[in-house]
């Protein structure tokens, strides 16, 4: 049962704190950056990188939703690829101690070490940029899927087996309702990873298409020195996995928010 | 067993915080200097190497300490923050740092040439620097150098697919149609160590051809500490004319600093180049890290036409000092 929303005056007050703390943060910081004459090179204030966010918000607002793009996607196959793995664990216990350990392998194995590699297979293009996000994201979204998939309640399970159901039926009927909640607890810890997975996708890419997405121009101004604008897109960089995490939610909470029992809030 | 678990891991953590790369330091005695590289320690570095490895900094009352860079030295922080006194760089990143209102200053140019090249396989038919876009390249470059824009300025990058470089020569070495940005005494011999024939084109053929390999410090120590900069550069210049002679001894140590990322073969083949680099067109020894006001001009020329912001921020003659070199006849 998903819960009711709340009244939006008290969502407002809910925020407030979260707010307060901002905005104390960033008198702070550009307090600070006064008092000791911190470089622009160093630590540019708060109204610097302000500035560069505005001059550079055509470059910056094509990057958001390239890398946007490629972030959803990566999410999207990460989802896909996870659910038919999870599945396909937990109908075989050979394949799944067969596997897993190299499940566990391509989520210990450096994605920088292994990018020119995708290159190298797949070119400088999004699909590798995609790819490169989708390895990230894929890991918790396919142990806790699978961990969702195995975690049967035991009186459901023996329950099945009196009406003596077949495999597809636990499948569809028991399993797969009981996995939802592991799912979107998955796609909320992977939604962050996958927005990291497309900008480091785009360090080794480059400009996949026609706009360069915020990873190429991190690159970009890093090298430049052009830190102020460097802020500026990490920010937009968190505020796309903040984004990200919000639609997660919101779409799990409507699509599987039947099956979600106290899995999470 | 167990109380000796928080002991044991109290030891490892601080085993790694003592850890600390010996610093390269000659001399106990002597004004304490840090000198930070630009780059992991290669040839384009030897004379500085040269002047600790010979004594030459000990002989003007230096204890010069040598910080190895990597992929992104911190300069202009290292600098502002005093940490170090000293740092290598090139002219064009002397000039871009000021942009960003680092008040660096160029004392002494070991290199009059720059060493920035495009290199690519013999058989991608790429004869020129117009032959990129005709032969439908891809070059791996670091988006944001002044090189690049200034390629790009002259219409050299039309027909062009620029993709990040990460490093390595792996890429180029397999594909014909692939090129990279590279240093013509570094990676060039890595790709022909590896089998191909290579192709070289410089950028300072084209006209882009800062000073390299520069010895830059704060506006403030030339200030309140000229004596200092004056003996830094002393010893810095003998270095270099040294290095250009006899390397032997400095390319040792060169590899003792940098076992992975150099080679003794490397390191011959960059002091060749080097000579022609830094003492070009038969110029003597004794003019080694001279500069002209003419040069630094012709740069910000270049760079302001690039970029037209950097005619508000940075003037050409803040980027340089003539005043601790020998002047001109």
């Amino acid at each position: 049962m998903s819960r009711p929303r709340p009244p939006l005056h008290r969502l407002v007050l809910e925020a407030l704190p979260a707010l307060a703390v901002a905005v104390a943060v960033v008198a702070c910081w550009q307090w600070a950056v006064g008092h000791w004459k911190i470089p622009a090179y160093l630590l540019p204030s708060p109204a610097q990188v302000a500035t560069a966010l505005w001059e550079k918000r055509v470059v910056l607002g094509h990057a958001f939703w390239v890398t946007a793009r490629a972030a959803v996607a990566g999410l999207a196959a990460a989802a896909v690829v996870g659910t038919a793995l999870a599945i396909l664990f937990s109908q075989s216990r050979l394949v799944r101690t067969a596997l897993y350990p190299y499940v566990l392998f391509l989520q210990t194995v450096p994605i920088v070490a292994i990018a020119p590699l995708l290159i190298t297979w797949s070119g400088y293009g999004q699909r590798t940029v995609i790819l490169v996000s989708a390895i990230i994201a894929l890991f918790p979204i396919l142990s806790n899927m699978t961990a969702g998939l195995l975690a049967l309640d035991p009186n459901h399970r023996d329950l099945f087996r009196i009406y003596r159901a077949g495999r597809r039926p636990t499948l569809v009927r028991l399993r797969l309702p009981t996995a939802m909640g592991h799912l979107a607890l998955g796609l909320r810890i992977s939604c962050g990873l996958a927005v990291i997975g497309a900008i480091v996708g785009e360090f080794f890419v480059g400009r996949g298409g026609d706009f360069p997405g915020l990873g190429a121009v991190m690159d970009r101004w890093l090298t430049m020195g052009k830190t102020d604008a460097l802020m500026a897109a990490v920010l937009l960089s968190s505020l796309l996995g903040l984004a990200m995490f919000a639609a997660v939610n919101l779409l799990t909470d409507r699509l599987l928010g039947k099956y979600v029992q106290g899995t999470g809030d | 067993m167990r109380r000796l678990i928080i002991p044991a891991a109290a030891c490892l953590l601080l085993a790694g915080c003592t850890a600390a790369d010996k610093p390269v330091a000659d001399a106990s005695h002597g004004t304490p200097v840090v000198l930070q590289l630009n780059w992991f320690p290669e040839a384009e570095h030897g004379g500085f190497y040269t002047a600790l490895v010979d004594g030459l900094d000990a002989a003007e009352g230096l204890a010069v300490e040598i910080r190895p860079g990597g992929r992104s030295a911190p300069i202009a922080g290292e600098l502002a923050s005093g940490r170090v006194q000293f740092a290598v760089a090139n002219a064009e990143d002397v000039v871009m740092f000021r942009s960003q209102g680092a008040d660096i200053v160029t004392v002494m140019a070991a290199c009059q040439h720059h060493p920035r090249c495009l290199l690519m396989r013999s058989d991608s038919g790429v004869k020129s620097f117009g032959d990129l876009g005709r032969q439908g390249m891809t070059l791996q470059v670091q988006q944001g150098h002044a090189f690049l824009e200034y390629m790009r300025a002259k219409g050299l990058l039309a027909g062009v697919k620029e993709v990040p470089y990460t490093g390595g020569v792996s890429l180029t070495v397999r594909d014909p149609k692939m090129a990279q940005q590279g240093y013509v005494y570094s990676e060039p011999l890595l790709a022909r160590q590896a089998g191909v024939e290579i192709t070289t084109l410089m950028l300072s053929d084209i006209g882009f051809d800062p000073y390299s390999s520069v010895l830059v410090t704060t506006a403030k120590l030339v200030r309140e500490r000229p004596d200092l900069v004056r003996r830094m550069v002393a010893a810095a210049t003998r270095g270099w004319q040294r290095y250009l002679a006899d390397p032997a001894a400095t390319n040792r140590r060169l590899l003792e600093v940098n076992p992975e990322g150099v080679t003794a073969e490397m390191l011959d083949h960059g002091v060749a180049t080097l000579r022609d680099l830094c003492l070009p067109d038969g110029m003597s020894p004794e003019r080694l890290g001279t500069m002209t006001a003419a040069r630094w001009d012709e740069l910000l020329a270049q760079m302001t036409a690039l970029d037209p912001t950097l005619a508000g921020k940075v003037k050409a003659t803040d980027c340089y000092t003539l005043d601790f070199l020998p002047q001109q006849e």
